[in-house]
């Protein structure tokens, strides 16, 4: 299915969850992800199904050192 | 035992009449300065007058560790050092970890402080109540790793922890550093002419026993749950096998990598090689740690035939600016350049940035070969980095020029050098961009001792979901609004700025740990702290106190600055920041001039000090207890 994710358009399974998502595109957990344009508390990251045409933003948190 | 403040032990040293003394402060006074850089700023400061010159004599010199040292638990072996600082010209300081600082705590002392100028090279060596100033004429002139091994056949024991300067340091580099373990470095501010100013090569601590607790069960509930907080914690879990440089890549790919000095923030051809984790697949021989410390994200690394374990290995500041900055593709290099800076005690970021300064200088024309002692000083020349160095440790040719540090320097070529140059205060900039991290860039501004990454939280934790550890520690602090993006400056972002600097300030006075007791990712939060306060010592104190005491640090440089003539006019970013990117995905951003400058007279409001000098106020002094400083 197809999903828009930090402005490119992507092809993902069905069922996909954001975890997998994340792990796919080598995202660390220290990240802030936006569906639809409202921001996921960490904990519904974990279980959230992606749905189709879901806009996905996320961001990776980049602090000090 | 409880709300009463142990006393302070002073170690004075005056070098001009060779005589030690000790002192006790009252724990009432050491209450209001409990360690580090307050304490460091208050002993150092109370007999000097404005306007001395920070190599001459007249300038104090100041060790410091704080009341809680010497704790058995994570973060908490830090040393800091104090003295007004040749690079900036203002009050300076500079931290640093390793097993020197605990040590300097298990002989009885809170801070030592050194007066005066030796009129032959000498060391000093401390072994409980004997303190002996020892002759260094031998060791002047050598790197540390050789300076090491010398002073410990000098003294015929191994069980001492050493800091010291190298070559920088005694040819009075304005960014020499002073370096324990031949890796860990009181970097920034240059330190290490201060001390090469004393004719001071090093001070020698026995090493000796640790704090015990005071309220043994509270504590060991803090320290015993550090390996769960480390499994739980993917943040400081990621530092500790990847170390600081393990975000390099992440960067890079946003598009805010300092590169080519600082031109664009994309460096693609070079991100891959210098990051962290390269460097954990590659050429990492093992993590190492500060004392007592679960982390273990210090880096050593090995390069058989060109680079040597016993130097440690870089950091993210030193991979950026000795690698991105300028332009330099090996890790093998920059690593090189790493140990070449701790063999000589150079500080990395402030001699990474002035060189990246001068490559740029080179390829636009202002400087050639005639200038640079024949050196192809175009971008990506890593083979020139060690050349460079040993020159500057040694004031040699072309290192001479480069020892001022890249403000200075640019200033004796004109104008146009001047606004290729990095730098607040004449400190040259870490590697954070204020175009990803405005509130980080206004800090840079405003911060009293010049541009630093670590004297306040950054602006992504603020995108983090409100449920996270991080934004519910910043809660703590007052700190709930979030936003969508770093990039945002508003009323309350400010107000963000300077409650962390308030805190990260406190971390200082401390000595504690920014990766250990920072106030949002970090192993342990602002709540702990206090807790760790209590247990450690008994110090029945609050975050209300503890922040006051970040806030009284903060206040006291700035104070000292304005007696030096520095006002709001130093509190101004490059003009590189408010000069559009060139190429990546940050192609043509800049910095929001106008938001900036909102954001800084909104800070001077908060932080009690004159919209039109930027100075504190007499109220704002007296509100902290400094009336002294009036």
């Amino acid at each position: 299915m197809e999903v828009i994710c930090n402005n490119k358009t992507m092809e993902i399974e069905v069922k996909t969850t954001l975890s997998d998502l994340l792990r796919i595109l080598g995202y660390r957990n220290t990240v802030a992800v936006f569906i639809n344009g409202k921001q996921l508390l960490t904990s519904q990251i974990e279980g959230y199904v992606i749905h189709e045409k879901d806009n996905i933003k996320i961001i990776r948190i980049l602090g000090g050192g | 035992m409880y709300n009463k403040f142990p006393n302070g032990n002073i170690l004075n040293v005056d070098l001009n009449e060779g005589k030690v003394s000790k002192e006790v402060l009252p724990g009432e006074i050491y209450r209001l300065y409990p360690g580090g850089s307050s304490l460091g700023l208050y002993l150092a400061m109370r007999d000097m007058k404005p306007g001395i010159d920070p190599l001459g004599v007249e300038n104090n010199l100041v060790f410091s560790v704080s009341a809680l040292t010497g704790l058995p638990i994570s973060g908490i072996s830090r040393v800091n050092v104090t003295a007004k600082s040749p690079l900036t010209g203002g009050m300076g300081d500079s931290q640093a970890g390793g097993f020197f600082p605990v040590h300097i705590k298990a002989n009885g002392l809170d801070a030592i402080v050194v007066k005066g100028k030796a009129d032959k090279p000498l060391y000093i060596f401390i072994d409980g109540e004997d303190v002996q100033l020892r002759d260094a004429s031998s060791l002047w002139g050598k790197v540390t790793g050789e300076a090491e091994k010398l002073i410990r056949e000098d003294l015929g024991r191994d069980d001492v922890e050493i800091a010291q300067i190298g070559p920088g340091g005694e040819n009075l580099v304005n960014y020499a550093c002073i370096i324990n373990m031949c890796n860990r470095a009181n970097g920034r501010n240059g330190m290490g002419a201060v001390m090469g100013s004393k004719n001071l090569k090093a001070i020698v601590v026995a090493k000796g026993k640790s704090q015990k607790p005071v309220d043994s069960d509270g504590f060991f509930r803090l320290s015993k749950s550090v390996m769960q907080r480390l499994e739980e914690n993917g943040s400081v879990a990621g530092l500790g096998k990847y170390g600081t440089d393990g975000d390099l890549e992440g960067f890079n790919e946003e598009g805010f990598l300092p590169t080519n000095n600082w031109t664009t923030g994309y460096f693609p051809e070079g991100a891959k090689n210098i990051t962290g984790e390269t460097m954990y697949e590659t050429i990492l021989k093992e993590r190492d740690t500060c004392y007592s410390c679960a982390v273990r994200c210090k880096r050593v690394v090995e390069v058989p035939g060109m680079v040597d374990p016993l130097y440690g290995g870089p950091e993210y500041e030193t991979t950026a600016t000795f690698g991105s900055y300028c332009g330099v593709t090996s890790l093998e290099y920059v690593s090189l350049a790493n140990q070449m800076c701790n063999m000589y005690g150079l500080d990395t970021i402030s001699c990474g940035a002035t060189i990246a300064f001068a490559m740029e200088a080179y390829e636009k024309g202002l400087i050639d070969k005639t200038v640079t002692d024949g050196i192809d000083l175009r971008f990506g020349n890593g083979e020139a980095l060690p050349v460079l160095i040993e020159k500057i440790a040694n004031k040699e040719g072309f290192g001479k020029l480069l020892a001022l540090g890249s403000y200075r320097y640019a200033q004796t070529l004109g104008e146009e050098a001047v606004d290729l140059t990095v730098t607040v205060k004449k400190q040259e900039l870490p590697a954070h961009m204020p175009q990803y991290k405005p509130a980080v860039g206004l800090v840079y501004a405003v911060n009293p001792f010049g541009a630093d990454h670590q004297s306040s939280e950054h602006d992504p934790f603020l995108v983090m979901p409100e449920d996270s550890m991080e934004r519910r520690r910043l809660a703590q602090l007052g700190i709930q609004k979030g936003y969508e993006d770093p990039f945002t400056m508003d009323d309350d972002k400010v107000r963000f700025a300077w409650d962390t600097q308030k805190y990260f300030s406190t971390l200082d006075t401390l000595c504690l740990c920014q990766f250990v007791w920072g106030p949002s990712w970090e192993l342990y939060g602002p709540d702990e702290m206090v807790e760790l306060c209590k247990t450690g010592i008994g110090w029945e104190t609050s975050l209300y106190e503890l922040m006051q005491v970040g806030e009284r640090r903060i206040n006291m440089m700035r104070a000292f600055n304005a007696k030096e003539g520095f006002t709001k006019e130093d509190d101004l970013l490059p003009k590189k920041i408010f000069t559009p990117l060139k190429g990546g995905p940050t192609d043509g951003v800049v910095l929001d001039k106008e938001s900036h400058e909102y954001a800084k007279g909104l800070y001077y409001d908060l932080a009690g000090w004159d919209r039109d000098n930027g100075n504190p106020t007499e109220s704002t002094l007296k509100k902290l207890s400094l009336q002294w400083m009036l």
